[in-house]
Formats: C-alpha cells, structure tokens, sequence
C-alpha cells in the first residue's frame, strides 16, 4: 500500500523536524527548574524558568515597551543596511575604480569593534533611539554589501555575453540578470545581518539608554534583579528567531529556485 | 553572407606582452551553410566567434555581415554556449523568449513561435517548467530554441554539445541537422570533436594552435541530409583522417580529443 507508507514517511518527517526538538526544549526546561529548586540555588545566581516567567510577566507592559523599542532600533537599523547597502554593491561591481576605493573603507569600519565605536556615537548624538539604529545599521550593513556584492558578479559570462550580443543596455544587464541572480546570496547577507543587527541595538542601549531590552538587562542586573534579566534575554533570542525566521520565509517566496539542482 | 578578412587579434596582458590570440584569418561563410571550426584547446575559436558576432573589438582587418562591417553586438545572431545558460529564475518558455525581451519586441508576437519552437525540439509539455527539472540535454534543446526565437540570420554555436554525453551528442547533431534544414541559418559551429564536424558540416575550417591561423578548409562532400550511418562510410573516415593529419603536421602533438 504505497499510499499508506507515504503517509506514514510524512508523519516520522514531522516527528524528526518538530517533535524531537520540541521535546527535547521541553525536557530541557523541566530538568533546569528541577535541578534549580531540588540544589536550592539561590535566585539572583540562576533563577528557575518558572520564576524567570513570572518576573518577567509581573512588569509585563514594561516589558512589552523595552521589546518594542528594541524591535523598532533593530528593524530601523537593518533597513538602512538594505537601503544603503545595495546600491553600494551595485557601484562596487559596476566599477574598479570605485571599488578600489570603497572596499578599504568598508572594511576599516568593519574592522574598528563596534562596542568601542558606541560611546563615541553616544557623545555625538546623545542618549535617544538613533545611536541605537546607527550601532545596528553599522553590524548588519557589512554582510549585506558583500553578500549582495558576490551575487551581482554570480552570473556566469556567458549569460552577460548572451545579453550584450543582444545589444542589451547596463539597465537590462541588472534587471534581467544581475539582480535576479544576486538574490540568493542577498538573503544569505539578510540572514546574517538580521541577527547582528539584534545585537547591534542591544550593544548600543548597552552604552547608554533608557529604553529597550538591554537596557533593561543592564538595569535588572544592577539591582541583582536576575530573572528579569534572563527573562530580557530570552525576549532577544525569541526576537532573533523569530526575525530570522521572516528573511528566511521571505528567501523562500522569492527564489524559490535556489538550491535546486540544474 | 559573413567575411572575414586579415582579422587579427593582438592581447596585451598586464605587463605588456602582446599574445597573438589570431593571426590573418580569412574565410568567407556563405548563406545557409554550415561551417565548423575544429582546433586544438586555446587556439582562439572562441575569440573569433566573439569577433564575429560583434562582442570582442578586431585588432586588425575586418568582418563583414553582407558586405556591412561589424562595428558592435549582432543583434541577428543567435548564439549556443557549451553550457546551457538558462536563468534559473524563469521557466523554459520564459527562457525562450529572453532575447525578445531584451530586443524590445512585443511579447505577443513571438509566444507562438517559442511553443513551436519547443514543440519541434521536443519539449512540447515543458513550457512552465523551471530548468532545473530538465535533463541537460533537454536544457540544451531550450537554449537552441532561443538562440532561434528572434529569427536570426546566424547561429553561432561554441562547442554546443561538448558537455553532454556520447548518445545525447549524437542525439543533438540529428536535431540540429533538422532545424538546420527546416529553418537554413548560416551555422557558425566550434567543436573539439573533428567527427561531428565532418558529419555536421559543409566545410570544416582547421585551426592550428597559438599564433591561432587557418591550416586548412576542408569541404565536406557527403550527400544531405545527413545520416547516422554516413559516419560508418569510407569517405568520411578519409576526411576524418585528412584533418587529424592537418592538426598533427601543424602541431607536433595531437591535443584533439575524438570524441
């Protein structure tokens, strides 16, 4: 009965892709609250997943707001990555010249640490949300060049051949091959710019906020307010994941071609 | 239909040296014939497909596409690479009608020529499917369908079926032999494979390695159309044999890979 069988195929993928890890998450939290309360470790040293929740939920709006600003600093950051990123990949591969020029430049601000970088910015544009954005644009900016840069020269020779003897303009060379073809690797530099763009935020309301979710970490930890600062930390790494998750879905929709052999 | 005349390409590498990629090309290709290109690797076959279709500026002499001289991209050329080049992001169909796009022409148009286009290559059916569902021969039969789709006067072909197996290959020759007949395009065809030139050709053009000159013409004077069995015949054994020779007195050493 191949009907049956396949059927049944579907069910131990699923149970191999969700369940497993699921289970083990679950089994995972359960043994921490156990080993927590069964030792008697103290709160402020390692709080149990169940009291991580409650302080967490007993500021619930307060939390909410400090996630939000965080949210709204990473994606503001990351856009202006998108925005400024692109068309600089685009003139590093349209011209040698430029290219020669820009690269260095590029990689001494990716080289000067970036945790060094914010207080500086700090001083410059004080203690509200746009430090914040730069210190995410400045980390997720990097990989967004580079990846797009590599995806804009992946198309083969042949296939620019094949336009130009055409008589094809720069514009149809881009629109037509390069752009599309740059796709890919423009969504492996999203993927990885996404998560660093998470940190960057967080690295910047480090040096100095009043806002956002490390802040609130930075706040909690000082009045040994442990939980809520595992509960902060929790929240960015549901945010990174679940930002993550959205280039990924949106990777899949748009080249759904990719990583298929030809 | 395409004349070359003293064309030279002349390379200066960075340091200045100056490479002689070609030297004193002459050859005059008629209209609707089929003319290979058989040489060893590096001798500048691709160079002189690039100059011809207006890709690769001539050092010196001239091509002339009746009697006007190529001065940039020909827009009635079509070309076949040894590797199918399909944009993965497009289907077969919309990979057919690429060149109408890129030409400007209206859609509406060509459509039907790409479906029949298709349909005589075999791919009848696989209009939406996306490229990597194709076998690479299939791949390839789509991208002979659009170096046809704007009706070009030329087909230009640079080792069109060098990547495909002994059977596809031969596969390959016969349908383009059919299309050949069906639509008479001057064919412009490179190859390592001196068989299949003589069984594809009208003339076969002998290309000798670095300083790349022409060694020798040799017509091809088997009957048409052409058959599988034609290969098995005395006489095409004697031009297979007369050109290896050509190569080999040229070169010193055979670097020609007969199938």
């Amino acid at each position: 009965m191949p009907g049956l069988s396949l059927s049944r195929r579907r069910i131990t993928d699923a149970v191999q892709e969700w369940v497993r890890p699921v289970a083990a998450l679950i089994l995972l939290i359960v043994a921490w609250e156990a080993v927590t309360k069964l030792l008697n470790v103290p709160v402020w040293l390692i709080p149990a997943p169940s009291e991580i929740v409650a302080a967490t939920f007993e500021r619930g709006t307060e939390v909410l707001f400090h996630t939000w600003v965080t949210f709204y600093e990473t994606l503001l950051g990351f856009a202006l990555a998108i925005v400024l990123g692109v068309p600089l990949a685009v003139a590093v591969v349209h011209s040698k010249s430029l290219s020669n020029t820009i690269y260095p430049l590029i990689l001494v601000t990716q080289s000067i640490p970036k945790v060094a970088f914010a207080p500086i910015l700090l001083i410059w544009f004080g203690y509200g949300d746009f430090p914040k954005i730069l210190v995410a644009f400045l980390v997720a900016f990097f990989p967004i060049v580079v990846d797009t840069a590599t995806g804009l020269r992946s198309p083969p020779p042949q296939a620019i051949d094949l336009a130009r003897q055409l008589a094809a303009s720069d514009f149809q060379v881009y629109t037509k091959i390069r752009f599309p073809s740059a796709l890919p690797h423009f969504f492996a530099g999203l993927k990885v710019a996404i998560t660093l763009a998470v940190i960057g935020a967080v690295i910047g309301e480090f040096v100095g906020a009043e806002s956002g979710l490390g802040f609130l970490v930075i706040e909690s930890t000082s009045h040994f307010k442990t939980p809520l600062a595992f509960g902060a930390m929790m929240l960015l790494a549901i945010m990174s994941m679940v930002l993550f998750a959205v280039v990924a879905i949106a990777e899949r929709i748009v080249c759904p071609w990719y990583g298929r052999a030809s | 239909m395409i004349r070359i005349e003293n064309a030279s390409k002349i390379y200066e590498s960075r340091d200045g040296d100056k490479v002689h990629a070609l030297t004193d090309i002459n050859l005059d290709i008629g209209e609707n014939e089929f003319v290979s290109v058989v040489g060893p690797s590096g001798c500048g076959k691709s160079t002189l497909l690039k100059m011809i279709v207006g890709l690769l500026p001539i050092t010196s002499g001239r091509i002339l596409f009746h009697g006007e001289p190529v001065r940039g991209p020909r827009t009635d050329v079509g070309m076949v690479f040894q590797e199918p080049i399909l944009l993965p992001w497009r289907t077969v169909k919309q990979n057919v009608m690429f060149p109408v796009e890129i030409l400007r022409r209206s859609d509406r148009d060509y459509s039907a020529e790409a479906d029949r286009l298709l349909k005589t290559v075999g791919l009848g059916g696989f209009e939406r499917r996306m490229p990597y569902e194709l076998s690479g021969g299939m791949q390839q039969r789509a991208a002979i369908c659009r170096a046809l789709i704007h009706d070009p006067a030329v087909l230009v072909m640079d080792e069109p079926f060098g990547a495909l197996d002994a059977m596809t290959r031969e596969d390959m020759g016969a349908e383009l032999l059919r299309i050949w007949q069906q639509y008479r395009k001057t064919v412009v065809f490179v190859t390592h494979s001196i068989r299949e030139a003589v069984w594809l050709s009208d003339r076969v053009v002998v290309m000798t390695a670095r300083p790349a000159k022409i060694a020798d013409v040799v017509t091809i004077e088997l009957p048409r159309p052409r058959t599988t069995k034609m290969q098995f015949l005395p006489a095409f054994g004697s031009y297979v044999e007369k050109i290896s020779a050509t190569i080999a007195r040229r070169d010193g050493e055979v670097v020609l890979c007969q199938d």
